[in-house]
């Protein structure tokens, strides 16, 4: 069985690939909008092609491909097009796609994000109204591309949207490696972990994604964890695998989530533009020289949103990147549906997971040898 | 003239011609239209830059940059050896040795003076080691380790990077030349014993390892344990062990530590190259400086480049499955 991976170079999208690689009889062909995601998966012997992810039209699917998985989400604005007009393309492309391939099916990667803004206490089941917050650019992608998604012909019949709680595992950026690199860079501030999560291994979404393969089913689902835990329970599996840093109380350090994220997340778009400029790049690095490198790290993170801190520059810092009010606000949705229509699928909790993501942090962030 | 227009050419190379080679015009020879086209759009209005569909055959240059991927470096540098002043070649030299041998052979005897871009000679800390090592200052040197690595993050315009067609392989072809050629800084010999890579390279085309374990001798005695990856955060370090001190010196900044009992040591920067803090940009700014513009390629021609050449073929020939990965 041949499958389309959109995204397969990511987080999830490598964990499912490396799966169905182990599996038998599955002929995964990635699909990735970015040479620069390619590590992993150029690693084994596969079918991987670039396509322009504000192009998204230009994709023509072979015909024997009756199946796509889509882990893409286009979130900032690429080659002039908004994550919105993205959206857009993808859509018409998988109308394109299944027009020409009426056996085509889709499974389509979402995320709870779509719940936004979530209320304490309250399970989140698939029915509910999804009207995420202005200020929240990717939740309303993640909704955008779900209704686009949905509002092509028949799609109720073709169509498999999961939408996957905290994912966790090896190479997932932001709850997984940024722990590690915050506790492996010293102490980490917090207002309050009290919100509540439920956790879920890449390698399980992974898991039901390749028995979906061949028992298809279409529907909408939330992909809770086994388990109810706390921020604070969550982050000590990472603080004590890294054996490093403490959580330190800042009770005072919360901000609200305010419209000034809207505006800085715009300023980040502008300045992706902006730096693509040979004359931006001579300006910067000349300003660059004369500032000290903490200073320049500062500027990355402030207009281009990436550049974390490296461990060892920031050795000793006291990180402050989880001192948000969003940890301390219940997350949680209903996995009744799931458990309903998929008895057999049983994810398992994060203590079982414990000893591959030491494994995993050896492996990312020291000089062991594996030879 | 600059061929190849991926990052490595526009970025890095272009603003370099301009600014420190005193080029006053710079020709970018790009045969894929649509790569073509984005440059059109990106330096539009820009009257010191041509964009050309193929090398034109009658031209003469001053400078010519050969930076497309590895598999094409032997055709152009064949072509622009006797037609430019000085040829800059971006590495890997070749993909393989012979391609390799034919560029020296060419390169030898051509009008040309050629420069193999190991931008990292431009460094002052191997050659203290080499010195140090020569004076015999911390004794006996019993073994080397070293690590270099950091997530894939490179501004990649195409599959180049990942493509065993073009590339010629992974990391080792990738980072590999500039870190064997830091250890030719301080070794006059280096011999491969084993290799380790994490894709099977036999089992067909198109996998690429992302990480690298190399098992080197130096100078017949000196144990080396060379260690690559695209996907690990490596501490990017040469940790040489003497007998008398351990000298830990930074593989992509100019740094160096000396520490000659736990807690007892210094910090610095030696006196030859540029600064500590190097980002790429300045790394680049130090080779043009130091050979480029003098016009001073000792250290740096294609025959210098010819041991780490042989040295990767070798390990791809020999290469053993790397467990342990994710």
């Amino acid at each position: 069985m041949k499958v389309a991976v959109f995204g397969g170079s990511g987080f999830l999208g490598y964990d499912f690939v490396r799966a169905a690689l182990a599996a038998d009889g599955i002929v995964p062909v990635v699909y990735s909008s970015s040479a620069k995601s390619l590590s992993n998966v150029a690693r084994h012997e596969l079918d991987i092609r670039l396509y322009p992810s504000h192009e998204p039209e230009r994709v023509s699917l072979e015909i024997d491909i009756d199946l796509l998985v889509n882990f893409a989400h286009p979130f900032e604005r690429r080659g002039g097009i908004s994550g919105q007009a993205q959206v857009e393309g993808f859509a018409r492309f998988v109308a394109r796609a299944r027009e020409r391939n009426p056996r085509l099916r889709l499974i389509h990667i979402s995320s709870m994000s779509v719940y936004e803004p979530f209320a304490p206490g309250h399970l989140f089941d698939e029915d509910a109204a999804l009207k995420p917050p202005r200020v929240d650019r990717y939740a309303r992608e993640k909704v955008r591309a779900e209704q686009a998604l949905r509002a092509l012909p028949d799609a109720a019949r073709w169509q498999l949207h999961l939408r996957p709680t905290v994912v966790y595992g090896p190479y997932c950026g932001v709850w997984t490696d940024r722990l590690f690199e915050a506790f492996g860079s010293g102490d980490v501030a917090y207002a309050s972990l009290d919100g509540r999560i439920q956790p879920i291994a890449g390698a399980d979404v992974s898991r039901f994604l390749l028995a979906r393969l061949r028992d298809f089913r279409p529907g909408v689902y939330n992909m809770p964890g086994p388990e109810t835990l706390r921020w604070s329970d969550f982050f000590e599996v990472f603080r004590a695998i890294v054996d490093r840093g403490r959580l330190v109380r800042d009770p005072q350090g919360a901000k609200p989530e305010s419209g000034l994220a809207f505006y800085a997340g715009n300023l980040r778009e502008l300045m992706h533009i902006v730096r693509r400029e040979p004359a931006f790049d001579r300006i910067a690095v000349s300003i660059a020289r004369h500032l000290p490198a903490q200073g320049v790290e500062f500027m990355k993170r402030l207009l281009l949103g990436r550049g974390e801190l490296a461990p060892r520059a920031a050795a000793g810092a006291l990180n402050r990147d989880y001192l948000r009010a969003f940890f301390g606000e219940d997350r949680l949705v209903s996995g009744a549906r799931i458990a309903a229509d998929f008895p057999d699928f049983a994810p398992r909790p994060l203590a079982d997971f414990t000893a591959e993501l030491a494994r995993y942090h050896r492996y990312r962030y020291t000089d062991a040898s594996f030879a | 003239m600059i061929v190849g227009g991926g990052a490595v050419g526009v970025d890095f190379h272009l603003p370099r011609l301009r600014m420190l080679a005193g080029c006053e015009v710079v020709e970018v020879v790009e045969p894929d239209a649509e790569r073509r086209a984005a440059l059109a759009q990106r330096f539009r209005g820009r009257r010191d830059l041509r964009l050309l569909a193929e090398l034109p055959m009658v031209e003469h240059w001053s400078v010519a940059v050969i930076a497309t991927p590895p598999r094409f470096h032997a055709s152009y540098a064949a072509t622009l050896a006797q037609r430019c002043d000085r040829l800059l070649i971006e590495k890997p030299l070749a993909p393989t040795v012979a391609d390799a041998e034919a560029m020296v052979e060419v390169l030898d005897d051509a009008r040309a003076q050629a420069f193999v871009c190991h931008l990292r000679r431009a460094l002052g800390s191997f050659a203290f080691v080499r010195d140090a090592r020569e004076r015999g200052i911390f004794g006996h040197l019993r073994e080397v380790r070293v690590a270099e690595g950091g997530v894939f993050g490179w501004r990649a315009a195409s599959m180049g990077s990942f493509s065993r067609t073009l590339n010629g392989g992974g990391v080792l072809q990738d980072t590999g030349p500039h870190t064997l050629d830091l250890l030719l800084q301080v070794f006059e010999d280096l011999r491969l014993e084993a290799a380790w890579m994490d894709a099977d390279l036999r089992s067909g085309e198109r996998a690429i390892e992302a990480n690298c374990e190399l098992a080197l001798v130096a100078d017949g005695d000196v144990p080396v344990h060379l260690m690559l990856s695209r996907n690990r955060n490596l501490s990017n370090t040469a940790r040489f062990e003497f007998e008398q001190a351990t000298v830990t010196v930074d593989v992509r900044d100019n740094s160096l530590t000396v520490e000659r009992a736990p807690g007892f040591g210094l910090r610095g920067v030696p006196l030859a190259g540029p600064g500590a803090t190097l980002d790429y940009d300045a790394l680049f700014d130090a080779f043009y400086t130091r050979f480029v513009v003098p016009g001073d390629n000792r250290g740096v021609t294609p025959r210098d480049a010819l041991t780490g050449v042989r040295l990767i073929e070798a390990a791809y020939a020999c290469a053993q499955p790397l467990a342990g990965g994710f």
